[in-house]
């Protein structure tokens, strides 16, 4: 294969994803506005005919979860990947090859959720908050939802897998010298920005995990009466606060960093500024979600609760703007285009902020609530705030990229127009309180008529505005001057050529070429793996007709082939990672690979308490439920857990075996945890086999069913991927690859291993006891 | 031998999760009854994690990582729980 | 809205424009000040040839935490102020004990249909008296919904399996549009209904003469 092509496709380096992250990124951006013109074409006039209501509905759904999940994080992600390692001193992202896979599942999530466009009864349609029970099969039926929600799971996953990975990297991989005081700005929010992932987008996966198996399995989750709409919005919500301010986090951090350059002074209130975001993210942010359901009949001292939550939460960022305007305030500020797009998205946040103060009334949202007043508020914050902030880092890092300096003049032209053209697009809706969101046309009322056109002629200004940056960057790259090594006399580390690592920190299109053809960190595992996956997902849908099972059974096998390649490689020790120590407190005393795996297993305690939470919830609104000891076989399931319990000591008693040395031990006692854990399945399965033909008893029987088996099914999957996992320890060890000194992969299946053991320790007495 | 502690701990379970069926059996679906059993599970899964999870021998920052998603679980299952109003 | 001398401000019209003022100026105010303040700074502190870059004050490891916190407390004392207007406001939200009329609504896609307590149902209007509280009794058959009465100020989510409760008072008479809020499917832009607001002697004589079961589709 064409040796270029093959470079994207196999790479693994952090600066090669990055750019992929920015042209993907920016693929998806280019539909979601697309669809964001022809819906405002639609709403220029009254009782307009160039949308159906059905087509309206498709692009505003995709609209909305494009932009945010397959445009903005990504985009984020994309200078993240970039200048993240070179400013802690890392030679890449901890876990390359995991950085790979986490983009191709983003990209192709993204191709497979526009997939539904294609197919009969098109894309999903309910919005991008996908509420219950409109996105399951009755109201949304046909395989184009169930794929966009796939791609879904997989952009989801893709993000869980990067927090890890950027977490680690920040943590355990800065250079010496990078010490937590030195760290800048932008890693910092970065990293701020992945903790409010880390927690979030695993309760987004667990919804959409059960939604998905509503809508294939049939089970009961979000369609069952008592509650299941409040269940999607709770599980969704939890998610979908944090994930405002992982949209917007990036951008601030681009803003700290840009900020001081060009007004030649530190920072304002640097610690401060960095101590407010951390509180927004953990604790604050997961306790304000409820603020998007003060319509929904929770109780009063529930609302009363969240919209003091959500003033306090006003606080921090209160002081953050503040200090960036102190800084402003004792400065010498040089008015380039980087700056200009800080100082526009630093107003528009003012205003998309105290409109959001106004939402946080819970007796204000009665009126506004799914009015274009809400539209006009996180358009300012999501666009205006984020969009703008990122654009001054495109801009701002255009000369470390391509090594050539952007088109001042066409710079400033872009902020004028698209400043004027965001504000004419946005600020009408806010006079527009009375107008509810997501309707394809409305009848003629004059205040409305001339909001809304005025409305869609802010959109072809901002959209026309916005064709400027990409006309800049590609002439830029081909044509901009040289610039030097550091134009703007920063003083992070991104900026300083050829400092540890060479290789990484070659400026301009030098750097990047030096790097991107180190073929030995190629691998087409990644993108196999996502390729597998997408097809799996697409005949997963498909099952609808006869023959998706084949496309199903087609794409498994391709993920088969491709994680036993990834485990081939592993087992050659073909991309291991020589890092040198650098700063790693406060993990100092925990090796790099076991920190990722704690960090891994937090977030799948936010998966299987999002599943148990949704459990507890069912049961607790049902109106009948079995009686404990009616259905399942409590020896049956004493045996199971006395059998999963032992298999845990022998998990335990394999890895002291290799931290003394022994092998043999190892493989002895690793074998006999595999046995257990079969075991395990097998008594399942035998269990399962007599509730389904026996009594009857399945997962589309009613809510106990469901919960039962979707719950214990994932404790079973979670046991699967032990017990292969197992396998490729054995066959390691077997080859000799573990010994006293290096067995890191025994130590973390062992952590993985008592995890699922305390998950059963719940599940077991939650389901066959209480 | 040298592995007491291990075994111990994977005796006390066995024991105590024997124990919670036998409980059960005694009243199925009362309150005590339904509390005792709670009560046993979230012990053994401390015990679990501190001891065949080694968290014993880690640093206490990772005690500290691991609380935050408890916590934020548990903030989501008691507002799921006291969700709804009247009905 | 503009209420002649004749006409009196619905209850929940007022609550709503009250509180609606209040976050109005504030909100208007705080925001003038800060962005007034950062166009003022960066006017002021242009770079220009020859200009010397002005000295900022130097920060410890914690800055300029006193000054922090006092703004916390002013911008927090703010936002309390606003915030307890909120509080004091909840007579929107909080169900009135005497309600004089009660009525069942139903929602499904993609029509509301209103259940009088003598069992008559009609689909698509709802009549109620001057000046009298009405409660409405929400529930949907099929999704999500949302009800919406912007005439009055008043909406609430409808939901599947769940019955949910607002009140308003319609001092004035006349015919008002409810719409719905909540995406719902294709007919969600036109899930349309009529209030039709009655003197009160009209509406005793209406409901007296109602047959008890179907009613005008």
């Amino acid at each position: 294969m064409n040796q270029w092509i093959a470079r994207w496709l196999y790479t693994t380096n952090h600066k090669d994803i990055g750019i992929l992250y920015f042209v993907g990124s920016m693929y998806f951006g280019l539909i979601g506005a697309a669809l964001a013109l022809l819906m405002r074409v639609q709403l220029a006039f009254p009782m307009n005919t160039v949308l159906s209501a059905s087509s309206f509905n498709q692009a505003v759904t995709l609209h909305g979860l494009i932009m945010i999940l397959w445009f903005l994080s990504p985009l984020s992600l994309a200078f993240a990947n970039y200048f993240m390692p070179l400013q802690i001193g890392a030679e890449d992202l901890a876990l390359p090859r995991v950085n790979a896979f986490g983009y191709w599942l983003f990209f192709f999530g993204g191709i497979v959720a526009s997939i539904g466009f294609l197919l009969p009864g098109g894309n999903t349609a309910g919005g991008w908050t996908a509420y219950a029970p409109f996105s399951g099969t009755t109201y949304s039926p046909g395989p184009g939802p169930t794929v966009a929600f796939a791609g879904l799971i997989m952009l989801a996953t893709s993000i869980t897998m990067g927090s890890v990975n950027i977490v680690l990297t920040i943590v355990h991989c800065r250079a010496p010298g990078v010490t937590w005081r030195k760290v800048p700005m932008f890693t910092w929010f970065i990293f701020f920005t992945i903790i409010a992932m880390l927690f979030s987008f695993p309760s987004f996966l667990a919804a959409l995990v059960l939604l998905m198996s509503d809508r294939v399995l049939g089970t009961f989750y979000f369609a069952s009466s008592t509650g299941g709409a409040i269940l999607w919005d709770d599980l969704f919500w939890f998610f979908g606060h944090p994930e405002v301010y992982v949209v917007l986090l990036p951008a601030f951090g681009l803003i700290g960093e840009i900020l001081p350059v060009f007004s030649s002074r530190p920072l304002a209130e640097k610690n401060i500024i960095l101590f407010c975001t951390g509180a927004v993210v953990l604790p604050l942010s997961y306790m304000v979600w409820s603020h998007h359901m003060f319509l929904t009949g929770i109780t009063l001292s529930e609302s009363e609760a969240f919209s003091v939550a959500t003033i306090l939460i006003s606080l921090p960022f209160d002081i953050i703007i503040l200090a960036f305007i102190k800084t402003l305030a004792q400065a010498s500020i040089r008015l380039t285009a980087p700056m200009i797009f800080c100082i526009g998205s630093i107003f528009l946040f003012i205003v998309g902020g105290i409109t959001g103060v106004f939402l946080s009334s819970f007796v204000l949202d009665v009126v506004y609530n799914n009015t274009y007043f809400v539209v006009g508020h996180f358009h300012y914050v999501m666009v205006g705030a984020a969009i703008f902030g990122l654009f001054a880092g495109i801009y701002y890092y255009l000369p470390k990229i391509t090594g050539r300096m952007y088109h001042e003049a066409m710079a400033n032209w872009h902020f004028i127009l698209s400043f004027i053209g965001f504000n004419v697009l946005y600020f009408p809706m806010f006079f527009l309180y009375d107008m509810p969101r997501r309707i394809y046309t409305y009848q003629s009322i004059p205040s409305w008529d001339i909001l809304n056109f005025i409305s869609t002629v802010g959109a072809f200004i901002f959209a026309i505005a916005n064709i400027l940056i990409i006309v800049n960057i590609v002439w830029t790259a081909r044509k901009g001057p040289i610039a030097p090594p550091n134009p703007w006399g920063a003083t992070t580390l991104e900026w300083v050529p050829h400092i540890v690592g060479a290789s990484s920190h070659a400026t301009g299109a030098a750097g990047a070429e030096s790097s991107g053809y180190h073929t030995e960190h190629w691998s087409p595992r990644p993108i196999a793996l996502s390729i597998g996956i997408s097809i799996s997902f697409i005949g997963l849908a498909l099952m609808v007709y006869s023959w998706g099972f084949v496309v199903l059974l087609a794409g498994l096998a391709v993920c088969a082939y491709a994680l036993l390649g990834w485990a081939g490689d592993d087992l050659k020790e073909k991309f291991v990672m020589h890092q040198e120590l650098g700063e790693t407190w406060p993990f100092s005393a925990i090796p790099k690979m076991r920190f990722g795996m704690w960090i891994f297993l937090s977030t799948d305690v936010i998966l299987f308490g999002a599943v148990i939470g949704a459990y507890l919830f069912i049961r607790s609104n049902a109106v009948t439920w079995p009686l404990p000891g009616s259905i399942h076989e409590i020896p049956l399931g004493l045996t199971n857990t006395i059998v999963l319990l032992t298999s845990g000591l022998t998990a335990f008693l394999a890895l002291e075996s290799i931290k003394e040395g022994n092998q043999r031990g190892l493989i002895a006692w690793l074998g006999v945890t595999l046995v257990l854990g079969a075991t395990f399945l097998g008594i399942k399965g035998a269990e399962w086999y007599n509730l389904y033909f026996g009594k009857g008893f399945s997962w589309t029987s009613g809510l106990p069913g469901s919960t039962y088996y979707f719950t214990v099914g994932l404790h079973a999957a979670h046991v699967t991927v032990g017990l292969l996992i197992m396998v490729y320890l054995i066959r390691k060890a077997m080859l000799g690859g573990y010994s006293k000194e290096h067995h890191v992969g025994v130590e973390n299946f062992a952590l993985y291993w008592a995890f699922v053991d305390i998950v059963w320790v719940f599940v077991f007495p939650l389901f066959y006891l209480l | 031998m040298k592995y007491i502690a291990p075994f111990a701990i994977w005796l006390y379970l066995i024991v105590t999760t024997v124990g919670e069926v036998e409980i059960f059996y005694t009243g199925p679906g009362t309150f005590s009854v339904d509390t005792a059993i709670g009560l046993i599970a979230f012990v053994n899964a401390l015990i679990t994690a501190y001891f065949l999870m080694n968290i014993k021998q880690e640093p206490s920052t990772i005690h500290y990582l691991f609380l935050a998603p408890l916590a934020l679980v548990m903030v989501l299952i008691l507002t799921l729980l006291f969700a709804f109003g009247v009905r | 809205m503009v209420f002649s001398v004749l006409e009196i401000m619905p209850p929940t019209v007022a609550i709503f424009s009250t509180l609606q003022d209040y976050y109005l100026f504030f909100g208007t105010l705080a925001g003038v000040i800060v962005v007034g303040y950062m166009v003022y700074a960066i006017i002021k502190n242009r770079a220009r040839p020859g200009r010397p870059v002005p000295k900022f004050h130097e920060e410890g490891d914690w800055g300029h935490w006193k000054t922090v916190l006092l703004t916390i407390c002013l911008t927090g004392s703010v936002l309390a102020v606003v915030e307890y207007e909120s509080f004091a406001a909840v007579g929107l939200i909080n169900m009135p004990n005497d309600p004089d009329v009660n009525v069942m609504v139903t929602a499904q896609q993609f029509s509301w249909t209103f259940t009088y307590p003598n069992g008559y149902h009609v689909n698509g209007n709802l009549t109620v008296p001057q000046g009298q509280i009405v409660i409405l009794n929400l529930t949907s058959r099929d999704v999500t919904h949302s009800f919406y009465l912007p005439a009055l100020d008043v909406a609430k989510d409808v939901q599947p399996g769940i019955y949910d409760q607002l009140w308003f008072n319609a001092t004035n008479t006349g015919i008002y549009g409810i719409e719905c809020r909540q995406l719902c499917g294709v007919g969600h832009a036109f899930m349309k209904a009529n209030l039709t607001v009655v003197p009160d002697s009209a509406y005793n004589k209406w409901y007296s003469s109602l047959p008890t079961t179907t009613g005008a589709a």
